[in-house]
């Protein structure tokens, strides 16, 4: 579809409403923080401080998100955009971008994240009266809009520019204190594995299309289906060092070791986004990058080599994480551990020929729906208890049922959800991907179930050891611990929203299951 | 028809516990009774649906009573779907009998009380849910429900070792809950599309015959590890000892008296009726580990110094029996009769364990909190110097040890004559069990009652009226059963003749 004909389509304006959008606020934000900076004895930065722009500006895109990804669910075909010449001849059409529902339901968990971020940034930043604030806000926007791009890209070089432009986003926003030697350490440590990964797909993306002759994700299946590549082995190497990049976008193992340092420096609520936000863009390039250029189908056998990375990021993620003493290096190691649990639903899709009746695939978007509440919530509590203790060590949380029960008591729920236990998001998302993986009926899937399980055990040992410190250990007699309003709220609706999506599991599990279109 | 019983008797306590929340925790009196007040809500309707069950309706997989079952997760099968029959009512009845009895011993309670008994509370949704859910994944929801609950409840009000009590409950636990969960997905994926998470459609349905042998017996074992990590069976027992004595009193109470029984009660619902004939494929194993934990549970029993751990042992002793009566009811070629035979005297073991098992926790619990310890050795002669308490206890380890006319006897003596026909071996093996356990438990009187009274416990106060009244209805029952077992036996024969009825 070329621009022409978008702009007489109702329904596909929809779609793209959310980017187009959320760049002009970006902009906004940003303009306006530079002249509330400039402005006389900082009097518009108090009456209209740049986050309660940028809350005012994201909560509409919240309602576009939905929108798009409800008429992208009921659109008779997908939208496809920026057609480009791919290979002389061939019959596929090659798009730069499409807005099919599995990119705008992660493109929505993103943009839930991202406005979650801006309200966990207000309390903060708190009475801290930094200034260039327009500059984070905006940059945090911006991301976003990366994010939606690299979920829609259906073409390498599509990829490549979107994983850029979302990682020059993150590199800036983690190291956002520009004072505190962590924070710059988070920045240049991501900014230098970046950087290193992103060569490596570069180069692999080159591979591909001198393999192919091609960039389009569609029209190198295609190529590699008719045997006309030169070289399996190469295709292999090709493959594998796009996932390089691709891998470091989701913290998977090998590609992890920028995470802990960058989750424990950069300010705690760019650590929630890059997480939960962040990840859930890398999970749809994984998915349309695997699924759609290299379907098992093809010689390329990168299956076994992401069921292994799965297991290792898995097991290795929880065992690291039982060893941590920083709340936030600890749900970093976490975190690892989870995209291992994600990567089920796609191998499972995977193994099953994207069959929609596979489970896989509808499980890795509920449990990146129930991660993203989940994990929004745990981070919340931590910039709580950070705000008041000034620290992130685990010690800060000896006693914390005696200094604020609220808080003590959501961070158990959140925890049990990060372990899998019901009746809370993450029971429903493990079960989703493991019924995936069991449904197939493969015995390396479900070796790798029996792993998964085990890890869940695991990783109880580590999240409640917290809980310990928390509930049991009762500490010096300390002052309580208060709670703004904005972050009080925050907590509370991601607890309802934890949850709601198991006890009332059927609208989620609706829309996964008509999103599995990719 | 639907019928709200159920779900009144389940979810008013976890109501209880929201409204809970809201008394101020300066008020701990307010607090407590108001739990028991309405810890005795379930009670009264559980009597109620006790008076109204039609004792010779059909059975589960065939028929359920006081059924509900509304679409709950419609796109996944999932249906809120509860109801009982003769394996769940004694259960149900005998979960609502100890919650409140817990809770009245549980007023001395003085650290953190609004905690304790918010989390009483939610542990009893959890436990009546588990054994009225007939979904599988309403069942996982409420057995995973109560894991939390006894974790805080050890952990916070326990022991010294605590913790390590706590946590290796919870991990243990969970092994076997995670391997049971890819048991209810394999087993999900083998009903007919649509696929349903419906016990009573997969008990229907055949389970076994949906695998190949070694998938239906990948799926047994998986199972099975739920299951017998909770009853607990030799070799999965090592979080009992720990658990038991690090937990509270009542906490005991409710380990011993309730959740070893969601184990078992796992076999009779799940495990025998949707799996048959892994189930008898296996029936060899798992009298073995059955007699091996009868045996290896009292010879502990006997080494043991602490009160408490004595106790914790002679669990895993009598749930021994429980097991064996499982494993020899589905033995081949055994008459039904025989199969309803060992069926009824398992459960009725479990009832009987419950109550007998529950009273004597509470009786050490009573003793503790006089002395301050529970080393064996330290006691004696305390017979004269407290005389009531003395009789309680001495007729609490008589029921214990299977003296006829009371309920631990028609359990065992059930289970016995069940066993004989499957295997004369073990069931003679397993005899020595009892002899074993009527040592330790006589030489236990013996050791604590008897003797001259050490002097450190001259001034020793007997036992008071809310212990009394805590202990006298569980040797009431201990006692009724014993003497009346009909009342019970009734109920249990047309489940245990359905459950029989699917082996040949």
């Amino acid at each position: 579809m070329d621009l022409s004909q978008l702009i007489k389509d109702s329904t596909a304006m929809i779609c793209v409403a959310p980017v187009l959008m959320l760049t002009v606020a970006g902009l906004l934000v940003l303009m306006f923080g530079v002249i509330a900076d400039r402005f006389p004895k900082g009097k518009l930065n108090h009456w209209m401080p740049p986050e309660y722009l940028s809350i005012a500006v994201m909560v509409p895109m919240v309602i576009f998100g939905f929108a798009a990804l409800r008429s992208a669910i009921l659109r008779p075909e997908t939208l496809r955009l920026f057609p480009v010449g791919g290979q002389p001849g061939s019959p596929l059409p090659a798009y730069l971008i499409q807005f099919d529902p599995l990119a705008m339901f992660l493109s929505l968990a993103a943009i839930i994240g991202t406005l979650v971020v801006v309200v966990m940034s207000l309390e903060y930043f708190g009475d801290h009266n930094q200034r260039n604030r327009g500059e984070y806000f905006a940059l945090l926007i911006f991301a976003t809009v990366a994010a939606i791009l690299l979920a829609c890209s259906t073409d390498l070089l599509m990829i490549y520019l979107s994983i850029e432009f979302l990682s020059l986003a993150s590199y800036v926003l983690a190291a956002y204190w520009k004072d505190d030697p962590k924070s710059s350490e988070a920045g240049m440590k991501y900014f230098l594995f970046g950087a290193l990964s992103s060569a490596l797909m570069l180069y692999g993306m080159s591979m591909l299309y001198g393999l192919t002759n091609t960039t389009n994700l569609a029209q190198i299946a295609s190529t590699l289906a008719s045997g006309q590549a030169l070289s399996t082995p190469a295709a292999l190497t090709a493959v594998i060092l796009v996932l390089a990049g691709i891998g470091y976008k989701l913290a998977l193992v090998p590609f992890h070791m920028w995470a802990p340092d960058t989750y424990e420096g950069a300010p705690t609520p760019i650590t929630a986004w890059l997480s939960v936000a962040s990840k859930a863009a890398g999970l749809a390039v994984a998915a349309r990058f695997l699924l759609t250029a290299v379907p098992m189908r093809s010689d390329v056998d990168w299956y076994t080599i992401i069921l292994v990375l799965s297991a290792v990021s898995m097991t290795l993620g929880n065992m690291v994480a039982i060893t941590q003493k920083n709340i936030k290096r600890m749900l970093a190691y976490s975190s690892i551990a989870q995209v291992g649990y994600m990567l089920i639903g796609l191998l499972a899709a995977a193994a099953s020929h994207n069959n929609p009746a596979n489970f896989g695939l509808a499980g890795l978007l509920i449990y990146a729906a129930s991660y993203l509440f989940m994990n929004l919530g745990a981070f919340a509590v931590v910039i709580a208890v950070e705000r008041k203790t000034g620290s992130s060590d685990l010690a800060a949380y000896v006693g914390l049922m005696k200094r604020s029960p609220f808080l003590a008591a959501s961070m158990v729920v959140f925890f049990l959800s990060l372990a899998g236990m019901p009746p809370t998001a993450g029971f429903l998302g493990k079960l989703y991907v493991f019924a995936g993986a069991i449904q197939t009926g493969q015995k390396d899937l479900l070796i790798l179930a029996i792993i998964a399980v085990a890890n869940s055990v695991i990783s109880v040992y580590y999240y409640f050891n917290v809980v310990r410190l928390m509930f049991m250990n009762e500490g010096e007699a300390k002052s309580p611990i208060g709670l703004s309003k904005p972050l009080r709220a925050t907590i509370i609706l991601m607890l309802i929203l934890t949850f709601a999506i198991c006890l009332a599991a059927g609208p989620v599990v609706s829309l996964a299951k008509a999103s599995v279109i990719l | 028809m639907s019928s709200w019983i159920l779900t009144l008797i389940t979810f008013i306590p976890l109501a209880g516990a929201l409204l809970l929340m809201f008394i101020p925790k300066e008020r701990p009196n307010t607090i407590k009774w108001f739990a028991i007040v309405v810890s005795f809500v379930p009670l009264v309707l559980s009597v109620i649906m006790w008076l109204n069950y039609k004792t010779g309706a059909a059975q589960f997989p065939h028929g359920i009573q006081f059924e509900v079952n509304l679409p709950w997760i419609s796109q996944l099968g999932v249906n809120y779907r509860m109801g009982v029959d003769g394996v769940s009512v004694p259960m149900i009845f005998l979960t609502t009998l100890l919650v409140p009895i817990c809770l009245i011993y549980s007023l001395i309670i003085e650290t953190r009380p609004k905690e304790y008994f918010w989390l009483f509370l939610v542990l009893e949704t959890g436990m009546l849910g588990t054994f009225s859910a007939l979904d599988f994944f309403l069942f996982y929801v409420f057995w995973e429900l109560t894991l939390v609950p006894m974790y805080f409840l050890i952990g916070i009000w326990g022991g010294p070792r605590r913790e390590y009590a706590a946590i290796k409950f919870f991990l243990y636990t969970l092994v076997g809950s995670v391997a049971m969960l890819l048991a209810i997905l394999a087993l999900y994926f083998a009903t007919p599309a649509p696929h349903t998470f419906d016990m009573m459609a997969m008990a229907k349905a055949g389970m076994d015959g949906r695998f190949t042998t070694l998938g239906a017996s990948l799926v047994f074992w998986a199972l099975f590890l739920g299951f017998a990590v909770k009853v607990p069976v030799w070799p999965f027992h090592t979080w009992l000892p720990d658990a038991h004595v690090e937990a509270p009193t009542a906490g005991s109470v409710i380990l011993a008296g309730v959740l070893l029984k969601m184990g078992t009660y796992g076999f009779l619902r799940i495990i025998l009726p949707i799996m048959p004939e892994s189930s008898q494929r296996f029936w060899m194993p798992l009298a073995i580990l059955a007699l091996i934990s009868i045996i290896y549970g009292a010879l502990v029993a006997m080494a043991q110094k602490d009160l408490k751990k004595l106790i914790a042992y002679s669990s895993v002793n009598h749930m021994g029996y429980t097991m064996l009566g499982i494993a020899a009811a589905v033995a081949p070629g055994v008459l039904l009769n025989d199969r309803a035979t060992a069926l009824n005297g398992a459960q009725m073991q479990m009832f009987a364990h419950g109550i007998i098992t529950g009273a004597l926790f509470l009786l050490v619990g009573v003793v503790y909190e006089r002395a301050h310890t529970r080393d064996l050795d330290s006691f004696g002669g305390l017979g004269a110097r407290v005389p009531v308490f003395a009789g309680l206890f001495t007729l609490a380890c008589f029921a214990s040890l299977g003296l006829p006319g009371m309920a631990g006897f028609i359990g065992e003596f059930f289970v016995f004559r069940g066993a004989f026909p499957a295997s004369i071996l073990i069931t003679a093996l397993a005899t020595i069990g009892i002899v074993v356990t009527a040592a330790y438990l006589l030489w236990t009187v013996q050791r604590v009652l008897l003797g001259p009274l050490n002097p450190k416990y001259e001034k020793m106060p007997d036992i008071d009226v809310r212990e009394k009244l805590c202990v006298a209805p569980l040797i009431f029952f201990m006692l009724l059963f014993g003497i009346w077992p009909k009342l019970l036996l009734d109920i249990l024969n047309t489940a245990s003749l359905a459950i029989g009825a699917m082996f040949k």
